[in-house]
């Protein structure tokens, strides 16, 4: 019955969502994403649901609840919780511009920073790494920031279309990310 | 307006076709595609800035607001609510603007500069926003007043973050977010910023039309009727001169994101139902009905003014369309030099720029034996009507705009061409490269199919002015070969003084070893070769430094012939560089006969003209064949040096009953002086012996070799002394 539910706010989040893109970013390299995260894994979302934050019913927070597969970084965790802000219950909708709404069997490298009782994703969306398979079966890393208005504060431009999509060979991403963390 | 009637107005646009747009806004919506818009219970959008806002950061703020509410055609508004407490996006009723210095919103080491939020409720129609906050990173990120580099403008950032509040997306690109129609950088909803940048403070017109789309001042609506029938008009185009629509498009969906792309529009195009509904972004405007074939119907809109919050006044202007009366079109072709009448066939299509025109040739016939034709078209619309005669006629094409009711008369003058280009190939595919050089060396040619038209023989040789040049290639190397009657064909060209150009890989290979290759031609084949270089025989007149390459033309070079030379050929072209390899091409002539000939064993079709080389081999044949023209006049000699042939123009010239030919002999030679008529046809020899060297005058009487006298019209008059000849022209008026 709680499956149902879940996978029924999944749909409904799937369909009613609308991202307004406002989302401001400042680019961060996966250097500064390493050093900067508590925690860095790879998961994979077992359930997701939203709630209310409080019993006055003024903000809502979609909760994804992460199967750990792999930590890269920080304390050794079977299950983590990730929140994020914004979701769906009802009729009401709570739309935070950008983010990566996290949806069952989601599967990534997660780069997460503690908040209260939870975790969040590094900077709304910087730290989400989806990963899928590609058309010849090779696992792959992507950083989908399209929808995001993105800064490279370093150079004072806004990142063409092209390059906010970064995409990574998985077990490069994790080499990477173990060199970097080991370095600190 | 009550949301029944908006949710029906973003139905029916949805009815409207693109025309003309080249721009995008976007709005959000629902999967339902009802957009996700603040009702009117909720408009003004009451912003309030949060206690910390810096003084100084209102002034822009506002202004920010202010862009949108200047859209006349909108009745959106923003109000600035004064200060609050509030600093959350928490749903409180409170539409926050809070530039978070302290970073309560913010976790310490965040990227994040800014991020919005927007309350929805309801579904369907009912779906709404409810409240918007926009939260900025000001601890990390301060927003700059006067677009210094390094930081975001806030005034830019300000319109830009409202407009989404108020329900729009991302302008463009097309596919998907952050925008989902064509892409349009200026506007202010353009996806995309950089530090620094002031140019999205005002709004562009796409800006305007997408605010207008979800709060609507006016709304234009109507019945388009056929005025005999009565029955709905589908189809039909409302052009204005100015932009003065918008219309949107289904919902599109991408990254949980369901948006319908959004044009601007100064013509707008109506379905099958005959009815539009349009939102309107100019209170005054001429508006016209268009279609083919019918009358143009004008109408001049006038909105009120704009009545306030929710107002949307709904205008209703029918159009009732008449059919244009026909209009006849005749005429006659004619020989653009002898006045003749000429006969051809005539393609008729329609290209004016409206709904309803026909693909297609509409009308497809052919003039009489007198070049006569006469045929009915729908006045008011513009055609394009194509003549193709025989040879050597060129094809021409006569655009007529707007026809008049009362019909037009037509005296079609068709020129001669100088060349025959004879396509043996079984593809169109390489025309362009030959017809491209023609323009370039200033031949005009008739385009002879040999896939469509069979073998030209003499009777097609003998329309075009002598000597008839014949251009002939036969194109990819699988179907290279020359009949036996296609060779018998050309020896008849040659036999009769004719000029010949034959390019193509294959043809020594695969064709028959006959009387033209072998005889005429002193050409046989030897080898393929793989180099698809070749060198010009130095101080030949054709060859002479010229570095042919056949890579980077038409490509389809893969059988060059390497060609065994015998008899009068002489060698024009070599296939390598430093060295040799073998014979590419050869020219061949019989003074006798009076014939020339140019054979190259590869297509010339393949020869890259990056540098021009193509233009200048042809370029060099022709003037190698001096009378490629025909009888285009054409001397070698500007004067008259003692030691030189030189034939003098006639005088006088026009003339009437007679005129004085005169001609320099440096040496004794056999002179052979000729007049031609217009078709090539020789009239009159007035000279053929042999005469010492000096200055000679002859009268021709305007008389033919039979003492007929000949009409008015152009004459050509030839001298032949061995090598050398020369044309020149004139004018018999009777």
């Amino acid at each position: 019955m709680r499956f149902h539910f879940a996978l029924l706010v999944f749909l409904f989040l799937a369909v009613m969502w609308n991202n307004s893109y406002s989302l401001t970013i400042a680019r961060a390299s996966l250097r500064e994403l390493s050093g900067e995260s508590e925690l860095i894994v790879r998961a994979r979302v077992t359930s997701s649901h939203c709630d209310w934050a409080n019993e006055a019913q003024k903000n809502i927070y979609t909760f994804a609840d992460l199967e750990v597969i792999e930590t890269l970084k920080g304390e050794k965790m079977d299950k983590i919780t990730v929140s994020q802000l914004g979701g769906q219950i009802g009729d009401w909708g709570m739309i935070i511009s950008g983010t990566p709404y996290l949806q069952k069997d989601d599967e990534a490298i997660f780069f997460l920073v503690r908040n209260g009782d939870f975790f969040e994703i590094h900077s709304i969306a910087l730290g989400l790494f989806r990963i899928f398979k590609d058309d010849s079966g090779n696992e792959k890393a992507v950083n989908d920031l399209g929808n995001i208005q993105l800064i490279d504060h370093l150079t004072g431009q806004e990142i063409s279309p092209v390059e906010k999509i970064q995409t990574f060979e998985v077990s490069s991403l994790i080499n990477l990310i173990k060199t970097y963390t080991s370095e600190e | 307006m009550d949301k029944y009637l908006m949710a029906t107005i973003f139905l029916l646009l949805i009815l409207l076709l693109e025309i003309s747009s080249l721009f995008s806004f976007s709005i959000f919506t629902n999967e339902g595609g009802y957009p996700r818009k603040y009702f009117t219970t909720n408009i003004p959008f009451i912003y309030r800035l949060n206690n910390s806002t810096p003084p100084e950061y209102v002034p822009s703020i506002d202004a920010g607001a202010q862009v949108w509410e200047d859209v006349i055609s909108s009745f959106w508004e923003f109000t600035n609510g004064g200060y609050t407490a509030a600093n959350s996006v928490n749903y409180d009723g409170i539409n926050l603007i809070f530039f978070d210095i302290e970073g309560v919103n913010f976790t310490p080491g965040t990227n994040v500069i800014a991020f919005s939020s927007t309350w929805t409720t309801g579904s369907g129609a009912n779906y709404r926003a409810v409240e918007s906050d926009l939260i900025w990173n000001a601890r990390d990120f301060p927003p700059s007043l006067t677009g210094e580099p390094g930081k975001q403008d806030l005034q830019s950032v300000i319109a830009h973050e409202l407009g989404h509040h108020l329900g729009l997306g991302h302008a463009g690109p097309a596919g998907g977010p952050p925008g989902v129609g064509p892409l349009i950088t200026a506007a202010t909803m353009y996806g995309y910023s950089s530090d620094g940048d002031t140019t999205k403070r005002s709004l562009h017109i796409d800006d305007i039309a997408g605010v207008s789309t979800i709060y609507p001042v006016w709304v234009l609506q109507g019945n388009i009727t056929d005025a005999q029938s009565g029955l709905p008009f589908p189809e039909v185009a409302l052009s204005s001169p100015v932009v003065f629509a918008a219309e949107i498009g289904p919902p599109e969906y991408g990254n949980n994101v369901y948006q319908r792309p959004g044009y601007y529009r100064d013509t707008v195009t109506v379905d099958t139902s005959g009815f539009y509904q349009v939102v309107c972004l100019k209170q005054n405007f001429e508006l016209t009905a268009v279609y083919f074939g019918y009358e143009n119907e004008q109408a001049t809109v006038a909105f009120n003014n704009p009545g306030g919050i929710g107002q949307t006044q709904i205008l209703t202007l029918n159009f009732q369309m008449s059919q244009s009366p026909p209009a006849t079109i005749s005429g006659s072709v004619i020989d653009s030099a002898l006045g003749l009448p000429v006969a051809a066939q005539i393609k008729v299509k329609a290209v004016s720029q409206k709904p309803g025109v026909p693909s297609g040739f509409i009308v497809d016939t052919t003039t009489t034996h007198s070049g006569d034709f006469s045929f009915e078209l729908l006045s008011n619309e513009d055609y394009e009507i194509t003549f193709l005669p025989d040879p050597p006629y060129i094809t021409r094409t006569i655009l007529i705009e707007d026809l008049p009711s009362s019909g037009t008369n037509l005296s079609v003058y068709l020129h001669r061409a100088s060349v025959l280009l004879v396509n043996d190939d079984n593809s169109t595919q390489f025309e362009s490269y030959f017809t491209s050089t023609l323009g370039q060396t200033e031949q005009t040619y008739y385009l002879w199919r040999i896939a469509e038209k069979g073998i030209p023989d003499t009777s097609i040789f003998s329309q075009f002015p002598d000597p008839c040049t014949v251009i002939w290639f036969t194109g990819n190397a699988n179907d290279s070969v020359l009949t036996y009657d296609e060779q018998l064909q050309l020896c008849q060209l040659l036999n009769r003084g004719g000029r010949l150009l034959l390019t193509g890989q294959n043809i020594v290979e695969k064709s028959v070893e006959d009387t033209l290759l072998v005889d005429y031609l002193g050409v046989s084949f030897q080898s393929n070769i793989a180099t698809p270089l070749a060198t010009g025989v130095a101080n030949d007149p054709i060859g002479n430094g010229l570095l042919v390459s056949t890579v980077g033309g038409a490509g389809n070079q893969t059988s060059r012939d390497v060609l065994n030379v015998t008899g009068n050929a002489i060698p024009i072209i070599m296939y390598g560089t430093t060295t040799p390899l073998g014979v590419a091409g050869v020219r061949v002539e019989q003074p006798a006969a009076n014939w020339k000939a140019v054979f190259l064993g590869f297509g010339l079709e393949g020869v890259n003209n990056s540098l021009g080389i193509r233009d200048t081999l042809s370029s060099r044949i022709f003037q190698w064949f001096s009378a490629v023209t025909g009888f285009n006049e054409f001397t070698d000699q500007n004067t008259s040096p003692l030691n030189t042939f030189y034939l003098e123009k006639n005088y006088p010239n026009p003339f009437n009953s007679q005129t004085v030919i005169s001609y320099q002999l440096p040496t004794q030679a056999e002179v052979r002086l000729e007049v031609y008529n217009i078709l090539g046809q020789k009239i009159r020899t007035l000279l053929h012996q042999s005469q010492p060297a000096g200055s000679y005058h002859l009268i021709w009487d305007g008389k033919d070799q039979n003492g007929i006298e000949m009409t008015s019209g152009l004459y050509f008059y030839r001298i032949q002394t061995g090598s050398f000849t020369t044309v020149r022209k004139m004018l018999l008026v009777k």
